[in-house]
């Protein structure tokens, strides 16, 4: 037993943050192609991504790319669908497929010994696949009544509102699935995409985890037999749309409306950029952020709200999302509008900002454990054309950034009227 | 293979720590062996709401959230029908505070009416976004009442309407905390860049003191065997026909539970699997099914469910279910698709392990089982089940008068 009374009042001293240096992984030029080697953890795990730099930017249809993307494992040219699920479900392995407006990816998740076995799978799932036409149908399909169910969404109806109010409809950045554009595709939409932006030229490739040695020499073998593409990678023009005052989305019967507010904003290149991170998280960015603490844990109006930044390779959104309870729909848009209007006019007081520094402090280097976060930092400032320094400039402002310089930015970003509302559910 | 050490504390708090210096990091976990399970069938929700009221401020500590962002920790908690499970994973350096900020809550929580009004009104929106509003949100509002008469699992965790959470009083939450929230009713794990003699050091010090309770001894009533199917049909406005099929199973610490967790896998892990190449790809009868144990600490259930494609009847895919769960129980599994299936286990027990806010979960969980060694054990146990074990244990579960349906119809 303790022989004194034990003080609880008395808070154990809080230790600032320790500086650390980032593992970054090893470029590589295997066969022409950028490859990034990330030796790191203690477990037998390896990740293998294989990222193109084309993505519904390229695409003359709406939906071709995220379609190609998600239909490479119905079939290669030398194995069914089932073979190939057969083949990657057996060692206990997992691939993921995205597909953005800025680039496509395949990426395979397994145990360090099998990845001599799995790799030349891959790449024939990747580089040689054969769109079969019933896959693809069944596909078509199946996305279509998936669609039905996420419309009955108020998330979802706002989300895809939201884009579309700042983007335009056409727009990548603005685009979202819908009916329509199902419809208008052929599976040879897929395979010409594919032929024509599935290639060597187009693509990045990273190893992170433990035993990457053996997998450079494996890879080095495969890559040996890819083509370049024959056509210039363009990016068409598109104008934006940067609606303002209020949408509306009717969905007579929900229980709760679905409410989106934001704009386009500077993407990661910008120099403000890690300051509206800030101020962000101040905003709306945590769980003890203006936003929450208002809406949730003061009127407890709905059971989250948040803001984010999110940024695009040539664009990048403010966004506060939130449901809530019809009945205090509008009550809480003006708690948000109250939170705005503070957040520009008065000064963050120290207290609060020492707060979130240590907050975003800590969340930074939890963002760099292990393998697999730090060749997922790697490629964050690597698809923007940036570099580490830009993680230190990050830092750097976590740390010293002044209110003053917040309540700037806040003039300067979030003018109330520079905002679209989007409301879905009334 | 995870090393850990095991301590109790005189007050009986039981203490798992691992340590991993290949990690910046530290993971604290706290589970107490309090779920919905444990509630009263007429204030139900209360074991989530509670959660809740957790964030709201200790004697020592007014706010919780502001000291866990200091810790810049990643920090949340989660309720289910079994446990109530609190976690923060942070920079290691400030391990202590992690200590002082759990042992203060759980030595004196500051009850107060106003964070009651409050996470009230949250948790009824929570019921909302989740349950309401969403197509099949309701789900297992309905299901757990069809498949559970008399064991409190039929009530979901969230609890079995608003108005239950509406009546909650402050009564009724001090009662609870003294009840449940005592050391001697929580196993504290703690994993990452630490030292197990400091992580003990630290214990006695901030929880040593922490007077113990009269863990509770549960009575639950058993629910007695099913010998009628049952089946319940909801119009609703989703989009889409569906069904939910629900079977009686053994509990988490059963023997046989293994084996019903391998074949949920066997019917529908990834896309090589059964349920998937047959309803979707093949017969193109669901546009999506799957099959999942609810790995509850007492006798679960087995679920099978789909979404229709258009046009196509819930008899045609039940149909089509049957002909699996027939398979299942007639015709041994081979060699490769067992082999296929313990891989998978080895895989995902590896990559559990690369992230050390899991770990100190996961040790934590496997010593409510039990033991929290088993979890070094998984991996031999599920490959010593046979094909043999699996065709028996289907015949034991999909028994026709044990199935519960529930049918979905598209308005």
């Amino acid at each position: 037993m303790p022989n004194k009374i034990l003080d609880r009042h008395q808070a154990p001293a809080l230790l600032g943050f320790v500086p650390f240096e980032i593992q970054a992984p090893v470029p590589l030029t295997l066969s022409d192609v950028p490859v990034f080697v990330l030796e790191a953890g203690e477990q037998d795990v390896m990740r293998i991504d294989l990222v193109f730099a084309v993505g519904s930017w390229h695409e003359q249809k709406a939906l071709v790319s995220s379609l190609t993307n998600r239909i490479l494992q119905e079939g290669s040219l030398k194995s069914s669908g089932k073979v190939l699920a057969d083949y990657f479900d057996f060692y206990g392995a997992h691939l993921q497929y995205e597909a953005s407006a800025d680039r496509s990816s395949v990426s395979l998740y397994c145990l360090s010994k099998h990845t001599a076995e799995l790799l030349p799978r891959l790449f024939e799932l990747v580089f040689e696949p054969a769109f079969p036409e019933k896959e693809f149908q069944t596909t078509i399909r199946n996305n279509r009544q998936q669609l039905l169910v996420e419309q009955e969404k108020v998330a979802f109806l706002a989300r895809r509102g939201f884009n579309a109010a700042l983007f335009g409809p056409e727009h990548p950045y603005g685009r979202s699935s819908n009916d329509a554009a199902y419809a208008a595709l052929t599976r040879e939409d897929l395979a010409i995409f594919h032929r024509d932006f599935y290639t060597k030229d187009r693509l990045n490739i990273s190893l992170s985890g433990k035993g990457t040695g053996a997998a450079v020499a494996g890879l080095e073998v495969l890559l040996a037999t890819l083509k370049e593409s024959p056509l210039p990678l363009e990016r068409r023009f598109f104008t934006t749309a940067d609606q303002i005052g209020t949408v509306v989305i009717p969905k007579p019967d929900a229980v709760q409306f679905g409410l989106r507010l934001g704009k386009r904003i500077v993407d990661k290149k910008h120099p403000d950029y890690p300051g509206l991170k800030v101020l962000n998280t101040v905003f709306g960015g945590y769980f003890g952020s203006r936003l929450m603490s208002n809406i949730r844990e003061d009127k407890g109006y709905t059971y989250g709200i948040g803001s984010a930044i999110a940024s695009f390779e040539k664009d990048a959104i403010f966004t506060i999302a939130t449901e809530v309870g019809r009945d205090v729909a509008e009550l809480a848009l003006t708690e948000i509008r109250c939170e705005i209007d503070k957040i520009r006019n008065e000064l963050i007081p120290t207290a609060e900002l020492d707060t979130v520094r240590s907050y975003l402090q800590g969340v930074y280097m939890s963002s760099f454990d292990g393998a697999f976060s730090l060749i997922d930092r790697f490629w964050d400032v690597h698809h923007f054309g940036l570099d580490y320094d830009y993680y230190h400039r990050y830092l750097s402002t976590v740390q010293n950034i002044t209110a003053e310089e917040l309540r700037a930015l806040a003039v300067t970003y979030l003018a109330p009227e520079s905002l679209v509302t989007v409301v879905a559910g009334s | 293979m995870i090393q850990f050490s095991k301590h109790t504390l005189s007050n009986g708090l039981r203490l798992i720590i691992h340590e991993n210096h290949h990690t910046q990091l530290a993971a604290v976990n706290l589970l107490y062996d309090v779920g919905a399970r444990d509630e009263e069938s007429d204030r139900t929700g209360f074991a989530h709401l509670f959660e809740h009221l957790m964030f709201g401020g200790s004697t020592n500590i007014p706010n919780y959230d502001e000291v866990a962002q200091q810790l810049g920790a990643e920090n949340n908690a989660f309720t289910n029908n079994d446990i109530t499970n609190y976690y923060l994973s942070f920079p290691a350096n400030n391990l202590e505070t992690a200590f002082w900020l759990e042992s203060d809550r759980l030595f004196s929580l500051d009850f107060s009416e106003r964070s009651l009004e409050v996470q009230r009104q949250v948790v009824i929106e929570e019921f909302k976004q989740r349950y309401l509003n969403q197509p099949y949100g309701d789900v297992w509002l309905k299901l757990r009442p069809l498949a559970y008469h008399l064991h409190p699992y039929q009530w979901a965790t969230i609890g079995k309407n608003i108005q239950h959470i509406e009546e909650a009083s402050l009564e009724d939450v001090k009662a609870f905390f003294l009840k449940h929230y005592r050391p001697d009713n929580c196993i504290l794990s703690v994993a990452g860049n630490v030292n197990t003699a400091e992580v003990i050091r630290l214990a006695e010090k901030w929880f040593g003191p922490i007077a113990a309770g009269h863990r509770p001894q549960r009575q639950l009533p058993v629910e007695p065997d099913q010998t009628e199917a049952r089946s319940m049909h909801v119009t609703a406005p989703v989009p889409v026909d569906a069904f939910y099929v629900a079977y009686p199973m053994p509990g988490r610490r059963d023997a046989a539970y293994a084996a019903c967790d391998l074949l949920s896998d066997v019917l529908s892990h990834g896309k090589s699997a059964r349920l998937y190449r047959s309803l979707v790809k093949e017969q193109q009868l669901c546009t999506s099914v799957n099959a999942y144990v609810t790995g509850d600490q007492e006798p679960g259930l087995f679920v099978l469910s789909g979404n229709l494609v258009k046009g196509i009847t819930h008899d045609q895919a039940l149909e089509a279910i049957q002909k699996e769960l027939d398979l299942l129980m007639t015709t041994l599994i081979s060699e490769e698709e067992m082999q296929k299936m313990q891989n998978n286990i080895e895989s995902t027990m590896v990559f559990a392990e690369t992230n050390v806010l899991n770990v100190a979960m996961n040790l934590g969980y496997f010593e409510l089982l039990g033991d929290a060694n088993q979890i070094n054990q998984e991996v031999a146990k599920y490959a010593a089940i046979t094909a043999e074990d699996l065709r028996k244990q289907a015949g034991q579960i999909f028994q026709v008068h044990k199935a519960n349906t529930l049918y979905y119809h598209a308005e």
